[in-house]
């Protein structure tokens, strides 16, 4: 067995050192950083977090929020699964796939969409004073309340998501014998139907929680401005705080806590559903729809309202906003100009860079992704290597853990130059960040396709007279080509509109489009952070367009 | 004349304007197992879902014990229908223990927790699985989760039991084991089943009587005994195991002359007695026997032996034509032999497959009584 000795080697050593460089260096010494100072090991960074009141008000505000956005998100999602798999609910085709539009919209972008629609010049506030002639504004979205809603609505398509599969992916035969036994459909869906899907239902509060919880857009544009600070913030405040001594490393052990906050979600998520994993078994046929009779109108009533009010009307108040000639005008067609965007594009050349940056940084991490991912896939379902089960906890962990964190490792493990090559200030840092961060993105879709594979196929082109090389190159890779099509933009879409990494990696020269818009908006250029939020939007559907085109492509092919 | 426990008339049924059932008539007695056999997508269990009220009827009727559950203008939804249901893959609900699975039914229709207590001990005991009622259905095996969906079923004591291929997830063994019992479970509770199967096997070992069903109508309607050697048409003798079909024409009556060129007996298909023209034979293997000489045999040359494990196995080439016999001689390869086939069925010739489906059936009806015709040339040739 030379020859696979040989191969494994070859494949190995790639993955090995873009694992080592982009995962496992920076989390050893994110871990030491945050346990020693000059060098030296010592407890003082976290009992110097611990021993602030700061510390546990801003824990506490990250438990608030994203507990609520669980409890609401979970809700929301949970029922409007149920709605368009289980009920006769007019449109449910369309309102399955149109009501994930929000977790298409990047959470910082959605938060300044919120902003143009109910913040303190917002539409809704400035209609209110206009018809009351109350100098107080019906809505203060700055602080937890604005953080929860955002969030919730942000986050509740993965609750969504979740039952949904879990819904779809149930026998209805399971549900058909309620009936047969003599249960009314009401009684089948709390006797059967319910209880079944209620692993699910955990799993994805749970994902609400962890996403919630890790967000750093929806916080920091709608938390700021009322000094509501949450971990995520916090952390990214005191990284920025270079005054203080000893920030990166106080950083360090505050970003232990956002990790410990995730961790025991998940532990708890995993303890919950023990012993209750039934493993549905996916059955025939079409499931028993719930007739909703003389409610169906109002049903269908109900879910535009709620899908215009969640999704179209604060795409539409940024998008007018971006269309204003100041912002706080009141709303008139007078008042509408391209003003905003032809200053964007024509005076602001750094526009023109981010998106460049933004667009190659997606590509080419999406390109290095894809390319380890295969040899991870490879890896995982043809060999018996040791340490396969830690390669997938190494591949998954910068994606699972918040992306601030991830954000914080890079910095502290290349902010010196290592073995002569310095990454900080420079667009390479974003580009670790970002492959380490998406990989498991990529991942997911090539492991699926090279299980689906049979060893057996391979082994007929050996068995032809193939080399390992060549039966790979013949035989795998045409049958893994959706695949590898599918996790390239799975890795690429986010990576285009992202801002919790680039934010604090981001230098002069080598801002991302997110970042743009960032520091845009914090510097108060409200209506060209509008304009340019417009724009990212725009790329976000058009990539996430793409995206599911990709992925139907590949999911056909099964 | 007694109410039929179950009766369906002109039954039809439509997905998206494609015809799966069309115009299926069968009334089962109480006490009776009816099975419905045929291929799949023949629409047979579309027809069990409209027993059972999970599909509404484009045309026609049911009715459980004189009641109309389906018909025109009126629809009992499948709670209120008088039938319990085993699905092929059980359906066993994966939260409920053994007990709660099966006391469902009776829970539902608020029988107390002591009755309901001993009727389900009462139902495991039956279906053999006493002192199980704690377990989760993860911790049974397919054989027994089989037997839970089957007293689930029983134990609201439904006018009809409906079981949708049942078997068919078992291994061959426990399937043998599992015919059994239910066959038993139906003699000794006097209970009505409609059994859809597509193994030929299940249905003549189960059932009192078997509907065969292909392309949405009922080709014959008979007895295990009638179906088996009296196929009504081509396409339930292939369901019963002819492999091998000549053409030949009609020589007199229950005489048929093979193009291969012999003349002999044969039995005749309903639509066809006294039939003339033009039409095929059919035959199982286990009809043809090596001859020494004589008339009404065929002669040709043995083409391929295998060996079966006691017997032998040979395709003998007849004109163009493989015939199998099963035969102790170990016949050289390329031998002379004469065959004798000492059962044939005769089917005349028909264009449409559906149109000889649906002609059979109306003609079925005034002939079965006058079948008898001539099971005596049917005996060995």
């Amino acid at each position: 067995m030379r020859h696979a000795t040989v191969s494994s080697l070859a494949m190995g050593v790639p993955v090995g050192v873009i694992l080592l460089g982009a995962v496992i260096y920076p989390s050893l010494v994110l871990v030491w950083q945050g346990f020693s100072r000059a060098g030296q090991p010592t407890l003082a960074n976290v009992l110097a977090v611990m021993g602030e009141s700061d510390t546990w008000r801003v824990l506490w505000n990250s438990l608030y929020v994203s507990l609520w956005a669980t409890v609401i998100g979970g809700a929301v999602g949970t029922v409007l699964a149920f709605a368009v798999c289980r009920t006769n609910l007019p449109g449910r085709r369309f309102f399955r796939t149109a009501l994930l539009l929000p977790y298409v919209v990047p959470p910082f972008i959605g938060a300044l969409a919120w902003l143009a629609l109910l913040g303190p010049v917002g539409f809704v506030n400035q209609l209110w004073m206009a018809l009351t002639g109350d100098p107080e504004p019906l809505f203060r979205i700055y602080g937890a309340l604005g953080i929860v809603l955002a969030l919730s609505l942000y986050n509740y398509p993965l609750a969504y998501l979740t039952v949904l599969a879990s819904l779809e992916r149930m026998d209805p035969a399971l549900e058909e014998a309620a009936r047969s036994s003599g249960a009314t459909p009401f009684r089948m869906v709390r006797d059967v139907t319910l209880p079944l899907v209620a692993p699910a239902v955990g799993a994805g509060a749970v994902l609400v929680f962890l996403s919630s919880v890790a967000n750093f857009g929806i916080p920091a544009i709608l938390g700021f401005p009322a000094k509501y600070f949450v971990l995520t913030t916090k952390i990214f405040a005191t990284i920025l705080d270079f005054d203080r001594p000893n920030n990166l490393g106080l950083a360090a052990a505050l970003s232990f806590l956002l990790v410990l906050a995730a961790g025991v979600a998940m532990g708890l998520q995993k303890l919950s559903v023990r012993g209750r994993a039934y493993g549905l078994t996916r059955g025939t046929g079409q499931p028993i729809l719930l007739d909703l009779g003389r409610w169906r109108r109002r049903a269908g009533i109900l879910a535009w309202i709620f899908l215009s009010v969640t999704s179209i009307a604060p795409v539409l108040a940024i998008l007018l906003t971006s269309l204003t000639r100041a912002y706080g005008m009141p709303f008139g067609l007078e008042n509408l100009t391209l003003r905003n965007f032809h200053t964007l594009f024509f005076m602001f050349p750094a526009v023109w860079r981010s998106l460049w940056n933004s667009l190659i940084l997606a590509a080419s991490s999406a390109t290095v992704a894809i390319l380890l991912a295969v040899l991870v896939a490879y890896a995982q379902t043809r060999t018996r290597m040791r340490g396969n089960g830690a390669l997938e906890s190494l591949v998954a962990l910068p994606f699972v853990v918040p992306g601030t964190v991830v954000a914080l490792a890079m910095i502290l493990a290349f902010l010196k130059p290592v073995l002569g090559i310095s990454l900080y200030n420079t667009i390479w840092i974003i580009l670790v960040a970002y492959i380490a961060r998406f990989l498991a993105l990529a991942v997911k879709p090539i492991v699926a396709a090279f299980t689906q594979v049979h060893p057996s196929l391979e082994e007929a082109a050996r068995a032809s007279g193939a080399t390992l090389a060549r039966s790979l190159r013949d035989v795998t890779l045409p049958l893994v080509r959706p695949a590898l099509a599918a996790g390239w933009f799975l890795a690429a879409v986010p990576a285009v509109t992202e801002l919790t990494l680039s934010v604090l990696l981001w230098s002069v020269g080598n801002e991302t489009v997110g970042v743009m818009v960032f520091n845009m908006h914090e510097e108060g250029k409200v209506l060209l952070s509008s304009a340019l939020a417009v724009v990212v939007m725009a790329i976000a559907l058009a990539s996430n367009f793409a995206l599911r085109r990709v992925g139907d492509g590949w999911g056909g092919q099964s | 004349m007694t109410v039929p426990a179950v009766e369906l008339r002109a039954l039809w049924k439509e997905f998206d304007g494609v015809a799966a059932v069309r115009g299926v008539d069968l009334a089962v007695s109480e006490g009776e197992l009816v099975a419905l056999l045929g291929p799949s997508g023949c629409g047979k269990t579309t027809t069990l879902r409209m027993i059972a009220g999970f599909e509404i009827p484009t045309r026609g009727g049911i009715l459980i014990r004189g009641r109309t559950v389906s018909g025109p203008g009126q629809f009992a939804p499948p709670e209120r229908r008088d039938a319990g249901l085993v699905f092929q893959n059980y359906a066993v609900w994966p939260h409920m223990t053994v007990e709660a699975n099966v006391g469902y039914p009776l829970k539902v229709r608020g029988v107390g927790a002591a009755e309901r207590r001993s009727r389900v001990l009462q139902m495991l005991d039956l279906v053999q699985l006493s002192g199980l009622g704690d377990r989760y259905p993860h911790q049974l095996s397919g054989g027994q989760q089989q037997r839970v969906a089957l007293a689930r079923a029983l134990s609201k004591e439904p006018a009809v039991l409906l079981l949708d291929e049942p078997l068919s997830n078992l291994d061959a063994r426990l399937r043998k084991e599992m015919r059994i019992e239910i066959k038993t479970l139906q003699r000794r509770l006097g209970i009505t089943i409609v059994y859809v199967t597509h193994d030929q096997e299940e249905a003549l070992s189960m059932a009192d009587r078997i509907a065969v069903m292909g392309q949405g109508v009922v080709h014959q309607l008979g007895t295990p005994e009638e179906v088996f050697e009296r196929p009504a048409d081509r396409f339930v003798a292939e369901f019963m195991g002819c492999t091998t079909f000549l053409p030949c024409e009609v020589a007199g009556p229950n005489r048929v002359r093979l193009l291969l060129g012999a003349e002999m007996p044969c039995v005749f298909c309903p639509l066809a007695p006294g039939a003339a023209g033009r039409g095929v034979v059919g035959l199982r293997a286990q009809d043809v026997r090596l001859a020494s000489d004589g008339a009404d045999t065929l002669a040709g040359h043995a083409e391929l032996r295998t060996y079966r494990g006691g017997s032998f196995e040979v395709l003998v080439g007849i004109g163009g034509q493989a015939i199998p016999v099963i035969t102790d001689t170990p016949l050289a390869e390329g031998s002379a032999v004469r065959l004798a086939l000492t059962r044939l069925y005769f089917f005349p010739e028909t264009r449409d497959a559906t149109m000889s489906g649906r002609a059979n059936k109306a003609l079925l009806a005034s002939t079965s009584a006058s079948a008898a015709l001539d099971t005596s040339t049917a005996n060995d040739g």
